[in-house]
């Protein structure tokens, strides 16, 4: 344990460009929605990727390196390097494979790319997590996730390299490569989150010391258990579904009893959670619902958790500077604002749905949703942009 | 009794205080805000002396870090006393919107600040302390 000082919470910059690019993911996601619903088809892969390597892993990755000293006291000595280097492989990696998936060209270049970026900024955090001794359930978590992000993208790899035939094509892998990746990764990664957030920012009680530090090993095995058959992933769902209940529970019984719309995505993550695990259990015919609630969970999360975090930062950071006029969070992205942006991803869940059933339709949400990834976008590059402009 | 379960337990007290107040003033009950409130900066007040009267010192002493993570945690405590008195400002103006937009800054800042002592200041110093004197020492404040 090196301690902690000023240095180590990593600078402001690192998070806004990880968040940032991944807002810009948000906006192709929405672009490509549409141009989907005009055409009327849908190229599932595509999507898949955009929303779990587009959105999800910048995300993810920008708060881990936050995170780290703060949560696990694990520090990233010169970190914007190492940040850049991520970001470069991660910038031009993803887009390069998601390009392959629409022009059918450049897939195995792509594909090395993100998987070096992945591979880089996973041992890099691994490295730093395992050095410290901590047993606490979030620390944890997230050392298990970054492990099955490692494995999903491997398994990943091995599909891409399948395609080209250097390796035989197996459903085994492509079915480990996304509940890897979906449970493990983002999954594991946003229960072990929550396991010290819900606690202390809605002032709630703390989830059961033993399903919490249990939770990751469980979820792990249970991963692995399920790759044998539909009736061995029924350990999987339970315990997300546990983790759901136990966390909806927290946030209804919250001391903090304040209007607070980070509050309601977090809800909405949690209810799109538990519908998604039914799907998952009926994957086999309703495969893209479970997707679509899957992505609905994450999403959610990730943008009640980002506008938080990057209010938070720029208070901070502005604050720590010794600036004259520092702006409160409420400054940064006001409380409107992510009430406007709340309902509009509400209404495009709402939307897809009735789409979905209706089987038309789709040109509406896809249009919801092109105006909320906008409103996102704008609303975190604003916010990011006022610790830039009061530098002395 | 370790020092982290005696601490992360003040938190917990200093939290609870903090919701109240956030209640009575989104209930516009103003009447009884400013006793909640005092009750509330009283608790971390104390609980913030308690650390850097106490604790920090004796954590400096034995381990010899002292531009370490308690440096640190003492730059947040002024900067959370310095929310501290503008929340109080705000009551007394009866500025429910800037109390609100003072308080969920103040939230996240020692939310952060307690995690960052919980998972790592607090587990150190009972590696390092005789604990019972410190937490004796720490009672009679």
């Amino acid at each position: 344990m090196t301690g902690l000082s000023l240095q180590q919470a990593p600078p402001f910059i690192i998070v806004f460009g990880f968040f940032l690019t991944a807002c810009l993911f948000g906006l192709v996601i929405s672009l490509t929605e549409l141009y989907m619903a005009l055409e009327h088809s849908l190229f599932l892969p595509l999507l898949v990727h955009l929303y779990t390597l587009g959105f999800a892993l910048f995300t993810m990755f920008g708060a881990l390196f936050q995170m780290l000293p703060v949560v696990a006291g694990a520090v990233i000595k010169s970190p914007k390097p190492k940040a850049f280097i991520s970001l470069f492989l991660l910038i031009t990696g993803i887009p390069t494979f998601i390009y392959s998936f629409i022009f059918g060209k450049f897939m195995l270049l792509g594909a090395f790319l993100t998987y070096t970026g992945i591979l880089y900024t996973s041992f890099l955090m691994l490295y730093h997590l395992l050095k410290i001794k901590s047993f606490m359930p979030t620390p944890k978590g997230m050392k298990f996730s970054l492990v099955f992000l490692l494995l999903g993208a491997t398994a990943g790899l091995c599909r891409v390299l399948s395609y080209y035939g250097y390796l035989p094509i197996s459903d085994k892998v492509l079915y480990f490569h996304y509940t890897s990746l979906l449970f493990g990764w983002i999954g594991l990664l946003i229960s072990s989150v929550s396991f010290q957030v819900v606690e202390m920012f809605f002032v709630a009680e703390s989830y059961p010391k033993h399903f919490s530090e249990n939770y990751p090993l469980l979820v792990s095995l249970s991963i692995f258990l399920s790759i044998i058959g539909n009736f061995f992933s029924l350990p999987l769902l339970f315990l997300f579904f546990a983790y759901s209940f136990l966390t909806i529970k927290r946030l209804i019984a919250r001391k903090r009893k304040i209007k607070d719309y980070t509050l309601y995505f977090w809800y909405l993550g949690q209810i799109s959670l538990i519908i998604s695990l039914v799907f998952f259990a009926l994957r086999e015919t309703l495969f893209l619902p479970f997707l679509f609630f899957y992505a609905v969970f994450f999403t959610s999360i990730i943008m009640g958790m980002m506008y938080r975090i990057i209010p938070f930062l720029v208070w901070f950071h502005s604050s720590n500077e010794g600036r004259k006029e520092v702006p409160l969070m409420s400054e940064v992205v006001p409380p409107e604002r992510i009430k406007g942006n709340f309902y509009l991803h509400l209404v495009w869940v709402l939307l897809s749905i009735f789409a979905y059933i209706l089987d038309k339709g789709y040109l509406v949400p896809s249009t919801v949703h092109l105006v909320s990834s906008v409103f996102l976008l704008y609303n975190i590059c604003r916010g990011g942009m006022l610790y830039f402009k009061t530098q002395p | 009794m370790s020092v982290k379960t005696y601490l992360t337990e003040e938190h917990r007290q200093c939290d609870e205080l903090y919701a109240k107040v956030e209640k009575l003033i989104q209930e516009d009950n103003w009447d009884n805000v400013l006793e909640a409130f005092d009750a509330f900066k009283k608790a971390t007040l104390l609980h913030f002396k308690k650390e850097e009267d106490i604790l920090f010192p004796a954590f400096e002493e034995t381990t010899g870090i002292v531009m370490g993570p308690t440096q640190v945690m003492r730059m947040e405590h002024t900067q959370a006393k310095e929310l501290i008195d503008r929340m109080e400002k705000a009551i007394k103006e009866r500025n429910k919107n800037t109390f609100l937009s003072l308080g969920d800054t103040f939230m996240v800042l020692i939310q952060q600040h307690n995690m960052k002592e919980e998972q790592i200041l607090y587990p150190m110093c009972d590696q390092h302390l005789i604990i019972s004197d410190i937490i004796e020492s720490m009672e009679r404040l």
